[in-house]
């Protein structure tokens, strides 16, 4: 080859790349969505989601239906608790936030296992729009399979409600705020871990930290029912939440709750700080 | 076009690049050599804005990587370690990278099939062998038919028939006017694809040279054991022909090679008890070159040493102009 020693001064271009080729965030949506669809584990947590949430919604109905024949009163106690039916439909909430935690963390800390994040960075070498679009396609998933799992845990509830003597009115307000509320929950909880996946880089460490502040901090934090710790727990996720998706007093169960609107920015907040904190730890690390 | 200016690389108190300059041209393939830990994936990851330097800096044809308005098609890059996540189908994995840039199916599947992945490309990339992966890494480095690639140790788990690919492909991209930078911490792998080779060991550039410059000087020495020296000195004396005595009866001849010495001696019929064409000095340059600058050493060192004291002196006085001082002398 004599052209070796007279390199052409550009490179040609493969006809298959357009001309127009860019990074772009529309690009970075597209490539996330796609890496999440094409990982087996997505599949099998969105799965577990509604499975968990509808069997916790089913055992419940199920195990009240029976008890309202046996224990009357000590049912109808009970019962005041969920006044409306939204809320057996939602009862789950509590475990599928974890699952869906579970896919938040995945959504990068499967980058840093895998070394893919190379590749990722390689391709979207200013990072902040890689973290934007996996806030979009998780945002997109969580709901859907929140809706979807929401869905089920009517359906298979709904045959003991007329034992219980409950519905869902879906003409009323406060069908939607919980069922919504809890839907979007459970999105900012999967945000909020995803966060936490971006801090801290690594599957096992981000999964401690969610469950620990989602789930068991709030359940030890009851225990002591002095002011102070009271006061710290009303603004944890679980009972941020609880004051926006239940619409009676008797929801808290005797705790003192936030209002419902505080709650809701304060549930927003934990999603956000941990990925803004995450952003700009990203920005100034090696990848 | 590659260029570093000073480029720094500290973790902690540890330098892994010191201020490091230099440039790596169009057309041509430049090869990266040093020993393991001097720095090269370290300066590579650096170039590919996956490492912030601690200081200097390092652009790509002017512009540091991530300011590119299409990295993809600015710069492709193999890096040592796996960048695939194993759940994925090596398929998936190139569209997804693909997609960013709104670059097509059609790309991808060209890839695929210059690396000669066809046959697996559906298959999960966690299946791979160490060479089908190191294949994937290279397609991936392709992907937007890059104007430079960066390919760090291109060729580690490859067969002969990848090696010789890999080869091939590194002259091809830099005939068609492409930078492609490749580093090893083999010389010979260097010698065989490279035409400029930059080294560097311990964080610090010790040669940016001519491949052919690097290796000329030690390349292409004879040992001729004879009992009648004077007369073959004699005879082979010819312009650019340098022979050396390391001890009577035995000598060091540089600038013919073994089958000229052979006739030449023949033809005067002079006895020869050994003609020996010397191994690889090229290696030995560069053993000379980094001895002071491996980071992990092995607890022998007096086997090349002492292999390497007859050939290398001339061609690392020339080279180096006396930057590093080798222990084999």
């Amino acid at each position: 080859m004599s052209t070796a020693t007279a390199p052409a001064t550009s490179a040609p271009t493969s006809p298959s790349i357009p001309k127009s080729a860019h990074v772009s965030f529309l690009g970075a949506v597209r490539s996330e969505w796609l890496k999440l669809r094409t990982l087996r584990s997505t599949w099998w947590i969105a799965g577990l989601t509604v499975v968990i949430m509808a069997g916790i919604a089913l055992l419940g109905t199920w195990s009240l239906s029976t008890f309202i024949d046996t224990d009357p009163e000590g049912a109808a106690q009970a019962m005041g608790v969920m006044p409306n039916g939204a809320e057996f439909a939602t009862s789950g909430s509590l475990f599928g936030q974890l699952v869906l935690g579970v896919l938040g963390v995945l959504v990068v800390t499967n980058e840093y296992a895998s070394g893919m994040v190379r590749s990722t960075f390689a391709a979207v070498p200013r990072r902040t729009p890689v973290v934007l679009a996996k806030v979009v396609v998780l945002t997109l998933i969580s709901l859907v399979t929140s809706a979807v799992a929401i869905g089920a845990s009517a359906l298979v509830s709904m045959p003991f409600f007329d034992t219980l003597d409950v519905t869902i009115p879906m003409d009323s307000a406060d069908t939607w705020q919980i069922l919504g509320g809890v839907a979007v929950f459970l999105t900012l909880i999967a945000l909020m871990s995803f966060g936490f996946g971006l801090i801290l880089r690594h599957t096992a460490g981000a999964i401690f930290t969610v469950v620990a502040i989602a789930f068991v901090i709030p359940l030890v934090l009851q225990a002591f029912q002095t002011d102070l710790i009271q006061n710290i727990n009303k603004f944890l996720p679980m009972n941020a939440s609880t004051a926006f998706t239940t619409t009676t007093d008797a929801g808290a169960a005797g705790m003192e709750l936030l209002d419902p609107w505080v709650g809701f920015a304060v549930m927003v907040a934990w999603a956000v700080v941990p990925i803004a904190v995450g952003t700009v730890l990203l920005k100034s690390r090696d990848v | 076009m590659i260029e570093a200016r000073g480029l720094v690389k500290k973790y902690g108190s540890k330098t892994a690049v010191d201020g490091v300059s230099f440039t790596v041209r169009p057309g041509v393939v430049t090869g990266f050599l040093g020993p393991n830990g001097a720095g090269k994936s370290t300066t590579m990851r650096m170039i590919m804005g996956l490492d912030r330097p601690s200081g200097g800096s390092v652009t790509l044809n002017g512009k540091p990587y991530a300011s590119h308005r299409s990295p993809l098609t600015e710069a492709g890059a193999l890096l040592e370690a796996k960048a695939i996540h194993p759940g994925r189908s090596a398929r998936d994995h190139l569209r997804a990278l693909a997609t960013t840039h709104g670059i097509g199916d059609r790309r991808v599947d060209e890839v695929i099939d210059m690396t000669g992945l066809t046959a697996v490309a559906r298959k999960r990339a966690g299946g791979f062998s160490l060479g089908m992966g190191q294949r994937l890494g290279i397609a991936t480095a392709l992907l937007g038919d890059p104007k430079t690639l960066i390919l760090d140790e291109p060729v580690n788990g490859l067969d002969p028939e990848g090696v010789l690919w890999v080869r091939n492909l590194a002259k091809y991209l830099a005939s068609e006017g492409r930078t492609v930078f490749l580093s090893s911490h083999l010389m010979s792998e260097v010698a065989l694809t490279a035409d400029h080779v930059i080294v560097i060991g311990r964080g610090k550039i010790l040669a940016d040279v001519p491949v052919s410059e690097f290796v000329d000087d030690g390349g292409g020495s004879v040992r001729v054991r004879t009992p009648d020296a004077a007369r073959l000195v004699e005879v082979t004396s010819a312009d650019g022909v340098t022979v050396t005595a390391d001890e009577p009866g035995l000598l060091q001849i540089s600038g013919l090679d073994a089958q000229r010495i052979g006739e030449l001696a023949a033809e005067h019929r002079i006895v020869l008890h050994e003609l020996t064409p010397q191994a690889s000095t090229l290696e030995d340059v560069y053993m000379e070159l980094t001895s002071d600058s491996v980071e992990y050493r092995t607890e022998a060192p007096s086997a090349h040493g002492a292999a390497a004291a007859p050939a290398a002196p001339a061609a690392a006085d020339d080279v180096l102009s006396g930057s590093t001082q080798g222990d084999a002398r």
